[in-house]
């Protein structure tokens, strides 16, 4: 293992103690001369045709106008396209003209202060004529009532590697589950919003907390019909995102009412429409078939998913390939056939969350696992350990080389560390009449960015200046996870310089150049951190170049130390500043690199999780009591905020495997659109989270890195319901695995054992 | 209009004033709920947080006696709720997250009268007496059987406020608990109050409710009779649990959640059993 100065370090990033007190700004607390409020009129009906009765609403003082399918450009987008070279069906617009989801935008109010929309929001009459309802896929799949056109199959996506029909046929046994993943909110502390301004030259800026401002840019110049070199697109201080604010929502509200209005507006939300009138985790339906050998070798397999897209097409396509790219990189078997469907039904639509696509790909595949595991009579890690990846094995299904792939260490050291062989084969024995308890194990697996799949590159221009700090402009977006931290360190590495003296901005399509896919894909840490890293090693050629010209050093007696250049047996020395200065004094150039960095690897990041469970028999209720992750993380480049995502990641995913579900009732409504019934893991649910950072150093990616912040929030929620079946003898296989479902499927197995 | 009374001949004053759109706020945490949700625009308010002399609790010879504005909070860190009414006690200690036992008041659980407040269930186990005041400084007693009348409606007319909880001094046993869909920051699904006086070292009278599986507290009458006469290391949890079961099945024989709820109770029970026995020796 290299020895790194910066790199490898838990350096504390600035803002932590402004955010935990209070005083970091966000964009809800920013005001500008002039400035309007705008909030969204969600429908409250499932399908719906919608007529308005403004008058009332209208004859409030400082109502300035209230919007409609009516004003906005009949310009539909998709708001899943992140650049010019994807497309989906455009059925979108920034306001729409029927309602198709409870939650869907139907109006935009915009007044003079947020006392007064709120106001004229109840003021307004909506009057709705229901259309029918397509509740959930089965409903979707019979076509008697269209929610978009022609059919309710959005998209179909089959992919067979080997032959699975044959792997079948040569097996002991087949292992079927069905199950199903719920739909799932983001729950970012802080509720969507964007600000929209015209500037002294007449761009449009709009200000939000986003994921890429690329992508922003791109639909608000289409769909306004500005050109994109007059739209700027500002990534603000950020309360949270897990992909919830990845795709343009109140961005091209404000954008539209600012460019309309000439005034600055500000469109917010409250949490209950950031629940229903934003983004969701798809919902999934699967059925799983696993075709496996006595000795324990796993011939193949068959998946079959279904996907609930919601109202409109979104991410109908990418949703589900990204689910079913994950299930060709995790195990050696050469045989499997997929088969996903994503469905239209006149519920909130799907989007980017946080591991897009792999807590539904894992989600019953690895319950699969373990039921395989049982049926063959061996331990679900050993069984795991057998059919695992190996380094550099390749993708079946043709995608990047899985690298120097380490999950079997991930399964070993876990065992190890978990004391997984004595639990496994006798926490049993602890039950008593109320209470049960077991253990479950999970590998998942996740990409490190798009390389491969779509165009994974970013632009960065680093400038030294004569103080000798440094400026990295790069397209940055922090959601929390730390990164620009983690950026800056590699930055330090590369330029031999303390973090203190570098500055890493965030993302500014007027400032920042080009990045051709945001901040999702779990790619930064790897492409804009290599790009941070190949522009300050160039920074370093031009220090030394710089002294080779003006000096007359020769280059290979020049070493950095810290933000100097040392000379070879000499005493002689020049700071990073003086070099700064010297190259503008005589050599007619600032120090400055301008860097179009492409990806250099995709390697398959991994993770194992253990963990174990007492369930209430009586009240359904699971405590996690012990709960491990172990990541194969490359290179963790802060382990601090590495271990933070792990603890993130698994209140996020735990909230899926046991409490977080946005229900529809039958007739297509939302019944908790609050957190008062909307549950999320608290703090008092949740296990002390341990992880255990296996170190494989991938040849590829800089410094070895491979992605954290989505891997780490799908292993636990398989692991959990792994270890609530071993407790209870049950094959729970729907999420969320809540306390109705618990003593239901306590009551199903009762009854089959009379 | 917005009135914030500071004391007894204001809030009158205000209550005379009072129509069918005014609402009296304490901590809040039921009504700006309601009101956001219900979508009311055009209310009156009187706020009656300021007025710091309902906010108390005594006790004279006979009876506790409960100012409504006593938060959550401060019911949890009184010693005589702890130890005299330990049924009140767990029933604010785990009511909402910390912020709301901070707001809400034992007056607004009562007056909002929620199938799932959960004081109000102790108070029914405490067979309380609520006294209210009109808008013509009248004062009248009633029974907290008879305070709650529906779904959220209490026998509270305009104008009228709740003054004072009286509780009877008794040598009694009794607790609280609830099962909701997490450990903390939950609504009750179903929820437990439970009040014995022991006569010769048996359970004599006995006062059972069951929250959340109606309308309005249930009375468990055949909870009680599990109970009735028995000392409670005889009382058999396998028969409280059946007892229970049925109880659920009694109370909401068609809805949906009682498959859940019939379940949960037989665990619930076990723990206000094992809590009235260790109370017993207290």
């Amino acid at each position: 293992m290299k020895n790194y100065k910066y790199v490898g370090k838990s350096i504390t990033r600035d803002d932590s103690l402004t955010r935990v007190t209070g005083e970091a700004k966000f964009l809800a607390d920013v005001k500008k001369q002039n400035m309007l409020y705008g909030k969204l009129i969600l429908s409250e009906r499932p399908h719906a045709e919608v007529d308005f009765d403004f008058e009332e609403a209208l004859k409030i003082d400082g109502i300035v106008a209230i919007y409609t399918y009516k004003d906005v450009p009949k310009i539909a987008y998709n708001s899943m396209e992140w650049f010019t070279g994807v497309t989906g069906k455009r059925d979108e617009y920034i306001l729409n003209e029927k309602a198709r989801y409870v939650g869907d935008r139907i109006a935009l109010v915009v007044g003079e202060t947020k006392e007064i929309v709120e106001y004229a929001i109840k003021k307004v009459k909506v009057i709705y004529t229901d259309l029918p309802v397509v509740v959930g896929i089965e409903e979707a799949k019979k076509d008697e009532h269209i929610v978009q056109s022609e059919t309710n199959l959005g998209f179909r996506k089959y992919i067979e590697t080997g032959d699975y029909e044959k792997a079948k046929s040569e097996a002991d046994f087949v292992v079927t589950d069905v199950g199903s993943t719920p739909r799932t909110h983001h729950l970012a502390i802080e509720p969507h919003i964007a600000l929209g301004e015209i500037d002294d030259y007449g761009n449009l800026v709009v200000s939000t907390p986003c994921q890429m401002v690329f992508t922003v840019q791109m639909h608000l110049a289409r769909v306004l019909e500005i050109p994109f070199s007059k739209v700027r697109v500002i990534k603000a201080n950020m309360g949270g995102s897990f992909g919830g604010k990845q795709q343009p929502i109140l961005e091209m509200t404000a954008g539209f009412a600012t460019w309309k209005l000439k005034r600055p507006v500000m469109v917010y939300m409250d949490r209950e429409q950031s629940i229903i009138g934003t983004v969701t985790r798809n919902p999934t339906k699967q059925r799983i078939e696993l075709a496996v050998k006595k000795d324990g070798t796993i011939l193949g397999r068959k998946v079959e998913v279904e996907i609930d897209g919601g109202a409109y097409d979104t991410n109908n396509s990418s949703v589900t390939n990204a689910l079913a790219k994950k299930l060709f990189r995790l195990y050696k078997f050469q045989n499997q056939k997929f088969i996903g469907e994503a469905y239209f039904t006149n519920a909130l639509f799907g989007g980017a969350a946080r591991a897009y696509g792999g807590p539904q790909a894992h989600a019953i595949t690895e319950i699969n696992i373990s039921n395989a595991a049982k049926k063959i009579g061996r331990d679900p890690c050993e069984f795991r350990l057998k059919n695992l990846i190996d380094p550099y094995d390749e993708d079946p299904a043709g995608g990047p080389n899985l690298g120097k792939a380490a999950i079997k260490e991930c399964i070993i050291e876990g065992m190890e560390a978990f004391n997984w062989k004595e639990k496994f084969n006798h926490i049993r024995e602890q039950e008593t009449e109320r209470y049960a308890y077991g253990v479950g194990v999970a590998a998942v697996t996740h990409s490190t960015g798009y390389w491969g799949t779509f165009p994974d590159f970013t632009n960065v221009e680093m400038v030294l200046s004569g103080d000798g700090t440094v400026l990295a402009k790069v397209a940055v977006h922090e959601q929390g996870c730390g990164t620009i931290t983690s950026l800056t360190q590699m930055a330090a590495e590369a330029l031999d310089l303390d973090v203190s003296k570098i500055n890493v901005t965030e993302a500014d399509t007027f400032i920042t150049p080009y990045d051709s896919a945001g901040t999702q894909a779990s790619r930064v840490t790897s492409v804009s951190g290599g790009a941070l890293k190949e522009a300050g090693e160039k920074i370093v050629e031009k220090l030394f170049d710089t002294l080779h010209r003006v000096k007359g050093l020769n280059i290979e007696d020049l070493n950095t130390d810290n933000g100097i250049v040392k000379v070879k047996n000499s005493s002689e020395e020049y700071t990073y500043g003086e070099i700064a200065m010297m190259r503008e004094k005589h050599l007619q150039d600032y120090l400055s690199v301008y860097v179009n960095h492409e990806s250099t690897g995709n390697p398959a990041s991994l993770a194992a999780c253990f963990a174990e469970v007492k369930v209430d028999k009586k009240t359904g209720f699971v405590e996690v009591t012990d709960l491990l992750s172990v990541h194969d993380i490359g290179k963790a480049i802060n382990p601090m905020l590495v271990e933070g995502q792990i603890h993130g990641g698994t209140q996020f995913i735990l909230g899926m495997a046991l409490c977080e579900e946005i229900v529809i009732d039958s007739k297509g409504y939302v019944k908790n659109a609050t957190l008062s019934k909307y549950h999320t893991l608290n703090v008092q649910d949740m296990p002390y989270v341990r992880s255990i950072l296996i170190e494989s150093e991938d040849e590829l990616t800089p410094y070895g890195v491979k992605s954290i912040g989505e891997i780490s929030a799908v292993a636990p929620g398989p692991a959990v319901i792994n270890a609530i079946n071993h407790a209870l003898g049950t094959n729970i296989t729907d999420y969320p695995a809540n306390p109705e479902r618990i003593i239901q499927s306590l009551e199903e197995l009762k009854k089959g054992e009379d | 209009m917005f009135y914030a009374p500071e004391n007894e001949i204001e809030l009158i004053e205000s209550l005379k004033l009072a129509d069918d759109k005014t609402y009296i706020i304490a901590g809040g945490t039921d009504l700006i709920i309601k009101l956001k949700n219900r979508k009311i625009i055009d209310y009156s308010i009187i706020d009656i947080s300021k007025m710091q002399s309902w906010n108390y609790l005594t006790e004279d010879d006979d009876n506790y006696y409960i100012g409504p504005l006593i938060t959550m909070t401060e019911l949890c860190d009184n010693d005589t709720v702890k130890e005299k009414l330990p049924a009140i006690y767990w029933a604010a200690k785990e009511l909402g997250s910390t912020q709301i036992r901070n707001k809400a008041t034992i007056g607004g659980n009562i007056s909002n009268a929620s199938q799932s407040a959960d004081t109000l269930l102790s108070l029914y186990a405490y067979d309380a007496k609520i006294k209210i005041i009109n808008s013509l400084g009248e004062e009248k007693i009633v029974g907290i059987e008879d305070f709650v009348v529906g779904r959220e409606k209490t026998i509270l007319n305009l104008g009228e406020a709740v003054k004072e909880i009286i509780i009877k001094k008794k040598d009694r046993i009794s607790t609280f608990k609830k099962v909701g869909s997490r450990k903390a920051v939950t609504i009750s699904k179903v929820s437990c109050a439970v009040e014995l006086l022991k006569k010769d070292e048996l359970v004599g009278n006995i006062r059972v409710f069951l929250g959340a599986v109606g309308i309005k507290p249930v009375r468990a009458e055949l909870l009680e009779a599990e109970f009735s006469g028995k000392k409670l290391s005889d009382v058999s949890l396998d028969r409280l649990r059946e007892a229970a079961f049925n109880e659920v099945e009694k109370a909401i024989p068609t809805r949906d959640s009682r498959f859940y709820k019939r379940v949960a109770i037989e665990g619930l029970i076990e723990e206000v059993l094992g809590d009235l026995m260790r109370y017993e020796k207290l």
